[in-house]
């Protein structure tokens, strides 16, 4: 290795903010990529999930990359930790020579460490190329599950023409899939999506319950086991909304028509959280008017709320908030999505 | 939905050397790397971007490029890669080697046996 090479990797590898340390994060990076594909495609005027699949025809699988980048960097740093040692070392015969006092406690502490980190990454790589031949799962046909449920106000009364916005996670063959439905409830306020297929015998759902004027709320299963457990019935019972208004205003304070708004997340002064993922968000996607206002009678005062904004030309972007009255104006700077 | 296009596929090892001309240009986050690809190379190349990200954390450990994170365009965190050195040196380097076999599979695709004697 040359000089300039050896003042490369030192320079470049020992930066605090380098991805060999350990506060980078190879998902990110794989998922500020993808989110971009998507958003391309979105822009194209793609529907999400068409925008996704072809995201995922265009990158690949993000899970494959995801594992391929973290062997690399564990193999690095695996590879570079003895060097440090022998210059620790080397350190440590100086000292010696030179008859200062021994850092060998401290020595010996940092060999305690650089074994207990070479033992755990050996466990997460034996654990990544285990978890495959782990799973007492047999493979076997598609089973459907039907779910069902019902949404209700506060009253007890059955809420109609309320939408429920459901996401499906799978993991066949080990990757993770995750699929979007929608439906709206009956004149009892029942609902019911029969026949969604979990590939394989885990599965996850997350329901969301929406209707203009009642706080949204979701509810998260998560089955495992064979055969395919059926989801438990869902009853959600939705409270009356505060009146919310939500403005957008550009840099010089003039209000933004045509930005998309939509719910994402509602965290109640109970510490419960209810989620609408981004995937499969359209039926609650609001425009702003003319003066840059959209309501969002969607959540409780004292939520802290957060929201999808795509300003026109834009990326989507979330944004929090929280919601401070039962008649709050929430103004956002175009600056601050 | 418009079908996925099929991959051209790329000599073996010509895409690290394309990540670093790319990165002569200036420091970029995987994304534009892959744009950059796509629209130099009139869409030719078609490959799965997601493998750029092991050549270039590969490319990393070697010592060829250093990465930082920073905000993007629109002002998310993303990892910019930039050459270094080592990485300029590696990149003359290959671009030499890639001239040279360029030249000879040249002289073989247009060998007549005429010309020779």
């Amino acid at each position: 290795m040359s000089i300039a090479e050896f003042w490369d990797r030192v320079t470049c590898g020992w930066r605090p903010n380098s991805p060999t340390a350990p506060g980078g994060d190879v998902n990110d990076e794989l998922m500020f990529h993808f989110r971009g594909l998507v958003n391309d495609r979105l822009a194209e005027g793609l529907p999400f999930e068409a925008a996704w699949e072809r995201a995922e025809q265009q990158f690949g699988s993000v899970r494959r990359y995801d594992s391929e980048c973290r062997a690399l960097d564990a193999a690095q740093r695996f590879n570079w930790r003895p060097l440090l040692l022998l210059v620790s070392l080397g350190v440590v015969a100086w000292a010696w020579w030179s008859a200062v006092e021994l850092p060998g406690r401290r020595l010996g502490s940092e060999l305690r460490l650089l074994r207990q980190e070479v033992q755990a990454l050996r466990d997460v790589q034996l654990a990544r190329t285990e978890r495959p031949s782990e799973s007492p799962v047999p493979p076997q046909t598609p089973a459907p599950v039907d779910l069902a449920g019902a949404v209700e106000g506060a009253d007890g009364k059955p809420l109609t023409e309320a939408t429920i916005l459901v996401i499906l996670k799978t993991w066949p063959g080990g990757r993770y899939r995750q699929e979007a439905f929608t439906a709206t409830t009956d004149a009892d306020g029942r609902f019911q999506l029969p026949h969604l297929v979990p590939m394989d015998g885990q599965y996850a759902i997350l329901v969301a319950a929406l209707k203009d004027g009642f706080a949204f709320k979701s509810t998260y299963q998560l089955k495992r086991g064979q055969p395919v457990a059926q989801p438990d019935p869902i009853v959600l019972t939705l409270e009356q909304a505060s009146h919310v208004t939500v403005v957008l205003r550009d840099a010089d304070g003039q209000p933004i028509a045509d930005a998309l708004v939509a719910p994402s997340e509602r965290k109640s002064r109970q510490g419960e959280d209810h989620l609408i993922y981004f995937q499969g968000s359209e039926p609650a996607r609001r425009t702003t008017d003319a003066q840059g206002r959209v309501r969002l009678d969607c959540f409780l005062a004292g939520d802290q709320a957060e929201i999808y904004v795509q300003l026109p030309g834009d990326n989507w972007n979330s944004r929090r908030f929280e919601i401070s009255g039962d008649d709050s104006v929430v103004e956002l700077a175009a600056s601050d999505t | 939905m418009e079908p996925a296009r099929s991959r051209n596929p790329m000599p073996q090892g010509s895409l690290d050397m394309l990540i670093l001309r790319t990165l002569v240009i200036g420091p970029q986050h995987g994304y534009a790397i892959a744009r950059h690809l796509h629209a130099a190379s009139k869409a030719f190349i078609q490959v799965e971007e997601g493998s750029l990200y092991p050549a270039l954390h590969r490319l990393e450990h070697r010592g060829w490029v250093c990465a930082e994170w920073g905000p993007s365009e629109a002002n998310r965190r993303a990892k910019f890669y930039s050459l270094t050195r080592a990485g300029r040196k590696a990149l003359a380097a290959e671009t030499t080697a890639w001239q040279e076999m360029q030249s000879a599979i040249s002289s073989v695709m247009n060998y007549r046996p005429a010309e020779t004697g």
